[in-house]
């Protein structure tokens, strides 16, 4: 853990909020920062900044506000960039794996406390306080960690890490006692570490599904007035209604619902109408839905299909066309009379009715299939439990990717080492354990090894 | 501490210089004629402090106990770096080697390790020799039974006879003979070694000083007259038909003639011996044994108990010497009685008539826990003592030497007023055991092991010399011939290093690689099936095959060693982080209990250091970040 390099946190308490803060700090904050945050004018220290939190495609995920505070006046005594972005769980993980990604480490607890204390921001009567916090966080965390790691993630962890020590033992015995011990076959090794490789990899993907298990799926309703949104996100409530509460939005124009599909908390936005529209207070109205929409998983696009496509609805279907959606044409009832099928552009859209319970489940069906790809969710199956587990198991993965290549090229089995013992400490760091002082038990538990 | 004031008359040293005081008789006492104690007294007499060898026996100074060989996996490693450091084991089994072999060639380069048998006793004599031609030292026939200790300082040694030897510096390199006893089956005898005697008194003085003590065992296989054995029933293991010294400044040239080993297979026959005979072993039936033995060491008992299911074991029969009458029985380590022995070796193939030499046994001896030790291997609880060796916990020749040559270092550096060297696990094989031996202790005989050395990928057997060799030189321990040498080899390297890298190739073929236009001989020598012969001819000038076969393993290696100089960098910081010495763990109530005890007894000097103490958690270590950062604020800088 250096401090020379720059970290990155979601600052707000995790839950919904009117803004999330996602924090940077380290001397290439404002670099890293630049990579997630587009805005016109450049950052200045201490000034709000208006711009969008881009993915690292470019596509747009919120829109929001960035503060560059130049070191050494910061609370962490370092560069410091600050991202408010929209409240959702959602958004700020997105904007924060930005970060990561653009070459930020995700911080220790108590980590931006700590450097501040280190760069002397802190009083010194502060180092207790902050050992306290970092002694209570890690047991917190640690109490968490056990809670997880009781079920399918350590057996899945440790069972990577068995395979991986299987093969650092059989290397180690060979290199130590080559008399003794025959050398693996590497294609052999290949194979196994191929084999960890792929479970890690799966089981990163079922980070994805732990993700959604914990924070639920955001979904915007939009589209033009009186198209029925509301009636369908009631439809869609309505019979969970009974297992799910009601929360009103942070805004008076935007109401959240949620309900669940194959467990999956479904946590659905219904917008204002959207149109062009002089009213100073229906274009808030408006571009709050617009940003409701920018950071949903999913945009649920509702028309109506029982007159002719009019300006706003094709302006909302074109605006969306880039982006996960699920077009719906609602018809009224089954007796009204919609304009013509051929003038509809949009491949793939639903029709139907907010009335039928046939309409609904199709929607319903069409949420899970767009939004997680229609893998079977399963609650029991082992999740990673966070950032760090993610992060572990790609620093796991990455090196495994890396002893595969040395061994596809031919090169010698001992250049392997490295990468399987890199893998198997960071597995560790889930579930804990000293890669050496194992691998040597194994050894001479396995082999009957000595002159 | 105790404080001896015995007055004694203190007998007249012939090598003084002006850093002694008038009453001292050296500046560097070494105990114990071992391979740890020939280094230090080496080292510490070449870096020109007057030294004195004390030796229970100077005509068995340096003799191979056990097995005769030196290297082997992570053991030629270190001996490698002792050569390069300016220690004398690369040099002595070179001038004397009877057989020689590369082991893990096909492995990697980074495993690859050197194994040569000596001539035993040639090998003594070799060093006994080295020894009596070093200026500024003088051996002394006696044992070493007490230490005598003032104001929390070493003042010297006190020989069974009585004499007070005194020094500034005394390094203990006592090997297996504190408190030791030897056994085969129910005899159990006092011995440090096979007919010498143990050191009885050394223990007590340690343990009066507040060291703790603990007990290891070890053992050795019998010895079998070679013209007993009918080799024809054996498989012969060659030499290497040309000559490999370990040292980068011995001649390329044999010692003598190059001589097989053989390997024999065990067989049900000896397994039921040793299970019938299980009640007079020691170590089971008898149960006389307390001390830990090593598990990679085991005796044939323990094979055959713990590896039931094996239906053989190799055995491997090495020469002792070109005129000895002794072969080593190696993987046939014993406790058994002796007529036991006997009969066991009788069962194996080609040693229906064999002749028993010399029966095996098994050695129990106090070590003290190396946790006492700074990484420069001088005690913490008694200034200007340093320890070495199988003292501190580990077994092997190797092992010993690369401490001795550290310890002979630290002690000649104290004694004369310079800083202390400390090696760092990145730096070396040594500097890897040694960190693990203070901040990790021992619990079983320690032995050097490739996967002890996370960094191995730049710890290599060919770039010794580059690691270690400028600071051997610095230190005064290379000359400044050798030094030049060893600058030319390096700028050799680096040509032709830069010439592969320049050199284009492309397009063509090169046995079954296939090499488009552009293509450097670099990109050949990266290619693992392409050797540094099968491109020697492409390079512009002629290249010193030695030279090409370690530029072809930097370029070949160049991806490997990048990703672990990242990983060594990115630990430095921590590694530069020292923890004041009197540091008061026991007051950072943010610790858990077990996090501060073993703080307050490793006592770390890094904060890397204590990230490797087994049992300390990430946030007991961010805890004494935050705290250490705190003291270092509140100096006055």
């Amino acid at each position: 853990m250096s401090e020379h390099d720059t970290i990155a946190a979601i600052a707000t308490p995790p839950g919904r909020g009117a803004i999330a803060i996602v924090r940077c700090s380290g001397p290439a904050a404002r670099d890293i920062a630049g990579r997630v945050f587009r805005s016109r004018a450049p950052l200045l220290d201490r000034v709000a900044t208006y711009g969008s939190i881009v993915d690292a495609a470019g596509q747009r995920i919120d829109r929001g506000l960035a503060i560059a505070m130049d070191a050494p006046r910061t609370v962490t005594g370092e560069d410091l960039v600050e991202l408010h972005i929209h409240g959702s769980p959602i958004t700020a993980r997105e904007t924060l794996n930005g970060l990561l990604a653009a070459g930020a480490r995700l911080a220790e607890p108590g980590e931006f406390t700590r450097r501040g204390f280190l760069n002397g921001k802190l009083d010194l009567s502060a180092a207790e306080a902050v050992a306290d916090l970092i002694a209570a966080e890690s047991r917190a965390a640690a109490h968490a960690a056990a809670a997880n790691l009781n079920g399918g993630l350590r057996r899945l962890v440790d069972s990577a890490r068995d395979a991986l020590r299987t093969i650092l033992e059989e290397l180690a015995g060979a290199i130590d006692f080559p008399d003794e011990v025959p050398a693996p076959d590497p294609g052999d090794v290949h194979a196994r570490v191929a084999t960890v490789a792929q479970a890690l990899a799966a089981l990163s993907r079922d980070g994805e599904r732990g993700r959604l298990l914990r924070e639920g799926f955001s979904l915007a309703i939009v589209g033009p007035p009186n198209a029925g949104k509301s009636s369908l996100l009631n439809a869609l409530v309505g019979e969970e209604r009974a297992i799910v509460s009601a929360q009103a939005g942070t805004t008076r124009d935007t109401i959240e619902e949620s309900f669940a599909i194959d467990g999956v908390l479904v946590r659905a936005i219904d917008t204002a109408g959207l149109r062009s529209s002089a009213d100073a207070v229906e274009r808030l109205g408006m571009e709050r839905a617009r940003a409701a929409l920018a950071a949903a998983a999913l945009a649920l696009i509702v028309v109506d299909g029982a007159a002719p496509l009019e300006a706003p609805a094709r302006d909302v279907l074109r605006a969306t066309r880039e982006r996960a959606r699920i077009v719906f044409f609602n018809k009224r009832d089954a007796g009204s009379i919609g304009y013509d099928a051929r003038e509809t552009p949009e491949a793939g859209a639903l029709w139907g009715s907010t009335f039928d319970p046939a309409s609904i489940a199709t929607i319903r069906e069409a949420i899970a299939q767009a939004g997680w790809r229609s893998e079977r969710i399963d609650a029991t199956r082992p999740y990673l439990g966070g950032a760090r587990h993610v992060q572990a198991v790609e620093a796991a993965r990455r090196a495994l990717e890396l002893a595969l290549e040395t061994l596809a090229a031919g090169a010698p089995v001992d250049l392997i080492a490295g990468d399987l013992a890199a893998a198997s400490a960071a597995l560790g760091e889930i579930t804990g354990g000293a890669v050496t002082e194992e691998l040597l038990d194994g050894i001479f538990a396995r082999f009957c090894i000595g002159k | 501490m105790t404080n001896h004031g015995r007055p004694c008359a203190a007998p007249k040293s012939g090598a003084m210089n002006e850093h002694s005081s008038p009453a001292d008789d050296a500046q560097v006492i070494v105990v114990g004629g071992g391979h740890a104690g020939v280094e230090a007294a080496a080292a510490a007499a070449r870096l020109g402090a007057a030294t004195i060898l004390v030796s229970g026996d100077p005509l068995r100074i340096a003799t191979l106990a056990c097995n005769p060989s030196i290297g082997g996996s992570a053991k030629g490693q270190l001996v490698r770096e002792i050569d390069a450091l300016g220690g004398v084991m690369a040099q002595l089994i070179d001038a004397t080697a009877l057989h020689a072999r590369f082991l893990n060639e096909s492995k990697g380069p980074s495993v690859r390790a050197l194994r040569a048998l000596a001539d035993k006793p040639a090998y003594a004599r070799a060093a006994q020799s080295l020894l009596a031609g070093k200026p500024n030292l003088r051996v002394v026939a006696a044992m070493a039974e007490d230490l005598v200790v003032e104001g929390g300082a070493i003042r010297g040694v006190v020989t069974a006879d009585g004499a007070f030897l005194r020094a500034r510096c005394v390094v203990l390199a006592t090997g297996t003979f504190l408190g030791a006893k030897t056994f085969r089956g129910a005899d159990v005898a006092a011995e440090g070694r096979f007919g010498e005697a143990p050191a009885l008194g050394m223990s007590a003085a340690l343990g009066r000083l507040g060291f703790p003590l603990a007990r290891l065992k070890t053992g050795t296989p019998p010895r079998i007259d070679r013209t007993s054995v009918d080799v024809a029933q054996l498989s012969e293991q060659a030499p290497s038909p040309t000559p490999l010294p370990f040292s980068y400044r011995s001649p390329a040239r044999f010692a003598g003639p190059q001589l097989p080993c053989w390997i024999a297979l065990t067989n049900e026959r000896t397994h039921d011996l040793v299970r019938q005979n299980l009640s007079r072993s020691p170590l089971y039936g008898l149960d006389l044994i307390r001390g830990i033995g090593p598990r990679y060491c085991p005796s044939i008992e323990d094979k055959v108990v713990k590896f039931a299911h094996n239906p053989t074991h190799q055995i491997f029969i090495e020469p002792e010497g070109w005129d000895e009458p002794t072969w080593y029985v190696g993987g046939f380590s014993t406790s058994l009685p002796a007529d036991v022995q006997l009969e066991m070796l009788r069962t194996l193939p080609g040693c229906a008539d064999v002749v028993m030499l010399r029966a095996g046994y098994a050695v129990e001896y106090d070590f003290v826990t190396p946790t006492e030790l700074d990484p420069s291997l001088e005690t913490r609880r008694v200034a200007g003592l340093f320890h070495c060796g199988q003292l501190n916990g580990t077994s092997g020749y190797e092992e010993a030497a690369a401490q001795g040559l550290i310890a002979g270092i630290n002690a000649a550096h104290r004694a004369l007023g310079r800083p202390a060297l400390r090696l760092g696990r990145e730096t070396s094989y040594i500097g890897t055991m040694i960190d693990d031996l203070v901040t990790k202790g021992v619990d079983e005989p320690y032995r050097m092991l490739t996967s002890r050395a996370e960094h191995r990928v730049v710890l290599r057997h060919d770039n010794a010399d580059l690691r270690l060799t400028p600071i051997g030189h610095e230190l005064g321990l290379i000359p400044d011939a050798e030094f030049a040498a060893f600058t030319a080899r390096r700028n050799a390297l680096k040509d032709a290093r830069e010439a592969a890298e320049r050199t284009r190739i492309g397009p063509t073929c090169i046995r079954t690689a296939v090499f488009g236009a552009g293509a450097t001989l670099a990109d050949a020598l990266r290619r693992p099936e392409l050797s540094f012969a099968d491109v020697a001819g492409l390079f512009p000038r002629p290249i010193d095959p030695a030279i090409g076969e370690r530029a072809h393993i930097e370029i070949a290696m160049e991806g490997y060693v990048r990703r672990a100089e990242a990983a060594i960098a990115q630990a430095a910081g921590d590694e530069a982080k020292t923890i004041p010495p009197a540091f008061a763990y026991v007051a950072i109530d943010q610790l858990s209990r077990e996090a501060r005890e073993k703080l307050e007894r490793v006592r770390p000097r890094t904060l890397g250091a204590a990230a490797r103490i087994p049992g300390l958690t990430p946030a007991d270590i961010a805890v004494l970040r935050v705290m250490l950062h705190r003291i270092r604020q509140s100096i006055p800088a």
